[in-house]
C-alpha cells in the first residue's frame, strides 16, 4: 500500500508546482519590427552589384511567430532603373532565414509570380533576431543580401 | 546496507537533472550508469517541465508571457546491464510529447527523442575501504540524433524538435563517495558534435557545432540511515557556437545553462527505488542563450543482483 501511494502523491504535487510561477502580462498590441540592411538606400534597399539589380521585399503576411509569413521580393535595374519598371535576375533566385543567436538556417519556398517578382513563402520564424536573406546565383557567382527581422518580443 | 543501496539508486537521477531545454530534450550528456554492486538496472523517468522564461544571448532572465506556454512531457528508458566485471554497457530512449499555447494557436508534437548508447568501465573500484577515496567510473557515449531538431523542424514553433540535430561522442567519469549517512558525487563529462550538411537548391549548408561540457556536483542524506534520501545538486552545461559555412558563413552564439535540483529517493526495497527530482533553471540567474525550465521528474528504477 505505501509503495503504490508513493507514485499517485509525487505526480499530484509535481503538477501542483508546475503550475505555479511568475508570468509577464501579455501587453495589448505586439510590435514586430524589421529594417532593411542598406538603410539610408531608399532607391535600393538591397544591391546586387555584380547582377546590377536592386531588390525590396514587401511582407505580404507578417512578419510573425505565430503563424506562416511571406513576402514578395521585386527586382530591378540600378543605376537608372525604376522600381516601377522590374527586371528578370539572370541567374536563380533563393530565399533563406538565419536565426543570429543559433545559427540555424531555415529555407522556405520561392515562386516566380511575374517578371522580376518572386514570392517567398511557408517562412517560420521563432521569438528571436532573424535575418531574412535574398540570394542570386548565376553559375558560381552567388550574391546575397539581407533584411533584419526583430521578432524578439 | 540501505543508505548506500539508496545513493546509487538516486545517482541515476543526476542524468535527469541534466536534461535539456523541451526543443532539445533528447538524451542528457550523463548517461545512468550501474554505480552500485547490480548485475543489471531499468529506469523509467516521467519528466513533466515548463519553459518559464527565456535567458537571452548575453545573460538575464526574460520570463514567457502569459498567453505562451509551452510544455515538454518525456517518458525516459534507461537500461543497463554489466558486460563484465567492471565494463558495461547502457541505452537511453526518450519519447517526448511537446505543447505550446500563444494566444489562439495551439500546437503539440510527439516522437522519438536523441537515443544514446554507452560504454562505461569501473576505474577506480571500492573493493577495499578507504576514508578519502571515490568509487570512479568512465563512460563514452554516442548520441544518435533520432528526435530531429531545430535544423529539421517543420511545424509552427519548431514544435517537432526534439533533439540537438548532431552526431555527438560524450565521455566523461562520475566520482561518488559516501560518509556515513552522506554522500556525494561528482560528474565531470565532455561532448563533441559532429558536422552536418544540408543541401537544396542553393547550394550546401554546413553546420559545424563547437565542443561542450558540463558537470554536475551532488549531496545527499539519508536521515538514520533509514530508506529515504534527500539530495540536492547543481548541474551546469556549456555548449561552443554552431557556425555555418556554405550557402551562408557565419556564427551563432555560446549556450550556458545552469539546473539546480532537489531531490527526495525511497527504497522501497533492495531492488527497487523512487526517486522525485525538482528542477528550477532561473534560480541561477547566469544562464545564456536558452530556454528556462521547471521541471519535476519521477523515476523508478529495478536492479537485479549480480
Amino acid at each position: 500500500m505505501k509503495t503504490k501511494f508513493f507514485p499517485l502523491t509525487a505526480l499530484a504535487l509535481s503538477f501542483l508546482i508546475l503550475s505555479c510561477g511568475t508570468k509577464e502580462k501579455a501587453p495589448a498590441t505586439r510590435k514586430l519590427r524589421y529594417r532593411t540592411a542598406a538603410t539610408g538606400l531608399n532607391s535600393c534597399p538591397l544591391k546586387f552589384a555584380q547582377s546590377g539589380l536592386c531588390a525590396d521585399l514587401q511582407w505580404t503576411q507578417g512578419p510573425t511567430v505565430d503563424g506562416e509569413s511571406a513576402f514578395e521580393v521585386s527586382f530591378w535595374a540600378s543605376g537608372n532603373g525604376s522600381s516601377s519598371k522590374l527586371t528578370e535576375p539572370t541567374g536563380q533566385v533563393g530565399a533563406f532565414i538565419r536565426m543570429t543567436c543559433c545559427g540555424s538556417v531555415f529555407f522556405p519556398k520561392v515562386t516566380k509570380v511575374s517578371e522580376g517578382k518572386y514570392l517567398v513563402s511557408n517562412v517560420k520564424f521563432t521569438p528571436g533576431k532573424w535575418e531574412v536573406y535574398i540570394q542570386l546565383k548565376n553559375g558560381n557567382a552567388v550574391e546575397k543580401q539581407f533584411v533584419s527581422v526583430n521578432l524578439d518580443e | 546496507m540501505n543508505r548506500l543501496v539508496l545513493f546509487f539508486a538516486a545517482l541515476a537521477a543526476l542524468s535527469q537533472a541534466g536534461f535539456a531545454a523541451p526543443c532539445c530534450g533528447g538524451t542528457a550528456n550523463i548517461p545512468s550508469l550501474i554505480s552500485g554492486d547490480d548485475r543489471t538496472q531499468f529506469t523509467t523517468t516521467l519528466i513533466s517541465s515548463q519553459v518559464v522564461a527565456d535567458a537571452p544571448v548575453g545573460g538575464g532572465i526574460k520570463n514567457r508571457k502569459v498567453n505562451d506556454t509551452e510544455t515538454a512531457q518525456t517518458l525516459r528508458v534507461d537500461a543497463a546491464t554489466l558486460l563484465s566485471d567492471r565494463w558495461q554497457a547502457g541505452l537511453t530512449i526518450p519519447m517526448t510529447r511537446r505543447y505550446r499555447a500563444r494566444g489562439d494557436n495551439r500546437v503539440s508534437a510527439f516522437g522519438l527523442g536523441d537515443v544514446s548508447l554507452n560504454l562505461a568501465y569501473e576505474v577506480i573500484p571500492d573493493w577495499t575501504y578507504s576514508v578519502w577515496r571515490p568509487k570512479a567510473i568512465a563512460f563514452v557515449s554516442m548520441i544518435l540524433p533520432t528526435g530531429g531538431s531545430i535544423y529539421d523542424a517543420k511545424e509552427l514553433y519548431r514544435i517537432d524538435s526534439r533533439g540537438r540535430g548532431f552526431y555527438a561522442l560524450s565521455t566523461g567519469a562520475l566520482l561518488m563517495k559516501s560518509w556515513g549517512v552522506w554522500d556525494a558525487s561528482l560528474v565531470l563529462e565532455a561532448h563533441r558534435p559532429f558536422s552536418r550538411t544540408i543541401s537544396n537548391e542553393l547550394g550546401a549548408l554546413y553546420l559545424r557545432p563547437g565542443l561542450g561540457a558540463s558537470g554536475s556536483v551532488a549531496v545527499g542524506v539519508s536521515p538514520m540511515n533509514g530508506d529515504l534520501r534527500i539530495g540536492m545538486a547543481l548541474n551546469s552545461n556549456y555548449d561552443s557556437p554552431v557556425s555555418t559555412e556554405g550557402v551562408i558563413s557565419g556564427s551563432g552564439e555560446k549556450i550556458y545553462l545552469w539546473t539546480p535540483s532537489a531531490q527526495v529517493s525511497y527504497l522501497a526495497n533492495e531492488f527497487l527505488s523512487m526517486s522525485l527530482l525538482y528542477s528550477d533553471q532561473t534560480l541561477i540567474r547566469t544562464s545564456e542563450n536558452t530556454a528556462l525550465n521547471r521541471s519535476v521528474s519521477f523515476l523508478i528504477q529495478k536492479r537485479w543482483e549480480r
